[in-house]
């Protein structure tokens, strides 16, 4: 293992090695250029015993530093939302969270959001093993990843002659998380709340709804979340979509928090940021899995309507520490 | 220049236990969309005198008549189509081979007055004697070896290679290897399609029958104006795999070109094709690796594809394995991947059905045709349904079930042989 150095490099020298089969790894690299393997410590997506997604009850995600809970609820019948999240193993405090929300009235609306979920991540994991880490950089993979995920979607198979299908859809929310700071992005009415340990929390997106249409011209929020069309999606990922360039947001994270992304299954139920951090604040330990596990709780108590999907990424200021290399992990869900 | 683009469509998933992943990747020349095969080349396009053309033309005994006549009427044809500075020949075979023009080889270049001599050259031609194809190849290897650019032949045969062995014509395309590309038609219906495939498939070349001699005319000027459209040569696919994994098969679709052992490794754990000269096109690879078996969970990259322009890479796809219990995501077939598969099952039953009738196991041959009208019907295909039904009685489509010929045409059996394992284009 070698820190870096000031001063000329000239050859490269293996920062790592791949913790499968032990050959020397370089930065940028996302699979082992020996056994294949993914480098980046990335959980088993094992569902509960269950045989499909259709009976996915809960899935739960730990890893150092990110959570993430996805439940189906108490009322739908399949979970149609989808969560990824991965953390640089080398870089602590630096984390990246995919949430989607497969659109419900189109078929394998749940495929959907897998397959965006899992191509937005390739492309944000990618870009943070990459080290190049500045704004511009991170806001441009926002996109890419976005590009990244309507492709996914436009492969999941789609019945053409079934003229009662839509083509599968989904919304998309992401964060990347530096020490000190964040990129969000997001397409159609998933959330990002930032959860301030010390300071006043806030909703980081802006909904691509026909409520925040409404409010946008004029109308006051309680009669705009009240129409039932309240919550159809102004915009989404979709083979039938156009190309979508996300929403995004850079925000400072000063001091120690909560980064949270999630799904209207959450929200709807907590919509104000104070009573999301109120949620979290409750949670008996101040470890992430508790955090979104308390969470999720709280949507389920409240009623559990619509599946419910948050991951929770403890951030840190950005002079939080040295940074010192690690090995990668992987953890299995609970 | 012209870009290259790949991509690759797949289903990432596998379910426990499998360790082979399949997937096509499609790579595209081109320049910006619209750019038309009538417009002018882009500036940096291959110049004239960087590409050489033969013409292989079977002079057997069996040629003699208005075969021959057609053949000659269609080389001066593709003979016209060369613009000035290009390097050409003609040589005209049968159980040997001869250079025909130019009188002193080894290639012209070129121009009104070697077009005109070229011809005339051509109308001292006579039919006679046996055929050796792979003494054509030999001698066109010869030829093209003295040459540098972009080398390129038309065979052109109307019977089977009796007069040499498959031990010399193996030999002899192993030699001509990277050195020329060779598309190959057969004319009438006493030629064998292995044969011409082998020639095809060695040389990365098309193979296809023109069932009557009038067509030769038309399909070598259309053929020479695809060859000379062609203007970047030496393009390989790199594949690189990880430890412990192999190549199933590596195959062009459209027309299916098995690649799979013409492999020369470039590095440990990557190994190079050879792909020939590209014009502004698109062509699909079926790729089927077997990696070495991930847990639940795991994510391997199964195959790196790179394309390579001479030393230079341009484009690159990956081939993901990503081991999940979620039958959902696992059993999905890509669409892409489905049409390949399905295509290449069709092209075997076909194939099996044709040689079992041949060797006289008619209702062996019925049942496999049977089959392969079932799979066309699926998969939506007519033209191949029409061709098998000069073959079999279909008496239904969906279910394959069909009933003998006694009536079928030898032509139409060859057709059916040859077209078989050309493929269209899957919809995007």
């Amino acid at each position: 293992m070698t820190v870096g150095s000031p001063g000329p490099v000239t050859e490269r020298v293996a920062e790592r090695t791949c913790p499968a089969c032990g050959s020397d790894a370089f930065t940028g690299e996302v699979f082992c250029e020996a056994c294949g393997l993914r480098l980046l410590a990335l959980p088993a997506a094992a569902p509960d015993g269950a045989a499909g997604p259709e009976r996915l009850i809960r899935l739960e995600i730990s890893l150092d530093g990110v959570a993430a809970v996805s439940d189906r609820g108490r009322r739908r019948v399949r979970n149609e939302d989808a969560v990824d999240v991965a953390v640089d193993a080398h870089r602590p405090g630096t984390a990246v969270a995919v949430v989607c929300d497969g659109v419900g009235s189109t078929s394998d609306a749940h495929l959907a959001a897998r397959a965006a979920s899992a191509a937005a991540l390739a492309v944000l994991e990618a870009v943070v093993l990459s080290g190049r880490l500045d704004d511009d950089h991170l806001a441009a993979a926002c996109g890419e990843a976005c590009r990244a995920a309507r492709t996914a979607v436009a492969e999941v198979p789609f019945d053409l002659d079934d003229v009662r299908a839509v083509p599968p859809s989904t919304t998309l929310v992401a964060a990347v998380v530096v020490p000190g700071r964040a990129i969000i992005a997001s397409v159609g009415d998933s959330r990002a709340y930032w959860l301030p340990e010390a300071g006043d929390p806030r909703v980081l997106t802006v909904d691509d709804s026909l409520a925040q249409e409404q409010i946008a011209e004029g109308v006051d929020p309680e009669t705009a979340h009240a129409d039932p069309d309240a919550h159809a999606i102004t915009r989404w990922i979709g083979a039938d979509a156009e190309p979508v360039e996300p929403t995004v947001t850079r925000v400072d994270l000063p001091g120690p928090g909560w980064l949270v992304v999630c799904t209207d299954g959450l929200w709807n139920y907590f919509p104000e940021p104070g009573a999301l951090a109120e949620l979290g604040a409750g949670a008996p330990d101040r470890s992430p899995l508790t955090v979104a596990r308390t969470m999720v709780s709280g949507a389920l108590a409240r009623g559990g309507g619509d599946n419910i999907t948050v991951a929770v990424i403890a951030a840190r200021a950005a002079a939080d520490g040295p940074i010192t290399p690690g090995r990668a992990t992987r953890e299995g869900s609970p | 220049m012209t870009g290259f683009t790949l991509e690759c469509f797949q289903n990432e998933y596998l379910p426990e236990g499998a360790d082979v992943m399949h997937a096509v990747v499609t790579v595209t020349s081109g320049g910006p969309a619209g750019y038309g095969a009538d417009a002018s080349p882009p500036a940096g396009g291959t110049d004239p005198a960087d590409r050489a053309e033969l013409l292989l033309i079977d002079v057997s005994g069996s040629m003699n008549g208005a075969k021959l006549q057609e053949a000659k009427s269609a080389t001066a044809a593709a003979v016209d189509c060369l613009p000035d500075g290009v390097r050409f020949g003609v040589v005209a075979g049968n159980h040997a081979a001869t250079v025909v023009y130019p009188p002193d080889p080894p290639l012209a270049v070129a121009s009104d007055a070697t077009r005109a001599e070229a011809r005339e050259a051509l109308r001292h031609l006579h039919a006679g004697g046996g055929t050796a194809i792979g003494s054509w190849i030999h001698l066109a290897t010869q030829l093209f070896r003295h040459e540098s650019g972009i080398r390129h032949a038309i065979l052109l045969t109307d019977g089977r290679n009796e007069h040499e062995t498959d031990e010399v014509l193996d030999r002899c395309l192993a030699n001509a290897e990277g050195v020329f590309q060779c598309d190959c038609r057969g004319v009438g219906a006493d030629w064998e399609v292995g044969e011409l495939r082998r020639v095809a498939t060695a040389l990365l070349g098309s193979y296809d029958i023109v069932p009557d001699a009038s067509g030769l005319r038309a399909d070598f000027a259309d053929m020479m104006q695809q060859a000379l459209s062609r203007r970047v040569d030496d393009v390989r696919l790199r594949v690189w795999m990880p430890k412990g994994a192999e190549l199933v098969v590596l195959k062009q679709l459209d027309p299916i070109t098995d690649l799979t052992g013409s492999g020369v490794a470039s590095s440990a754990l990557s190994t190079d094709f050879a792909t020939g000269a590209w014009g502004d096109e698109s062509r699909d690879y079926h790729l089927a690796v077997r990696v070495p078996r991930g847990q639940l969970g795991d994510e391997m990259l199964g195959a790196r594809v790179s394309l390579l322009v001479g030393d230079e890479t341009t484009a690159q796809a990956l081939v993901r394995c990503v081991w999940t219990d979620d039958a959902a995501r696992s059993t999905v077939i890509n669409r892409r991947v489905a049409a390949a598969l399905g295509e290449d099952e069709m092209a075997d039953a076909i194939q099996a059905g044709i040689e079992a009738i041949r060797s006289g196991d008619v209702e062996q041959g019925t049942a496999r045709l049977g089959v392969a009208v079932r799979l066309a019907t699926e998969q939506d295909n007519p033209d191949v349904v029409e061709r098998l039904s000069a073959l079999v009685d279909i008496e239904d489509a969906a279910t394959g079930r069909v009933r003998p010929r006694r009536d079928v045409d030898a032509t139409d059996m060859l057709i059916a042989e040859t077209r078989s394992t050309r493929t269209v284009r899957t919809r995007r």
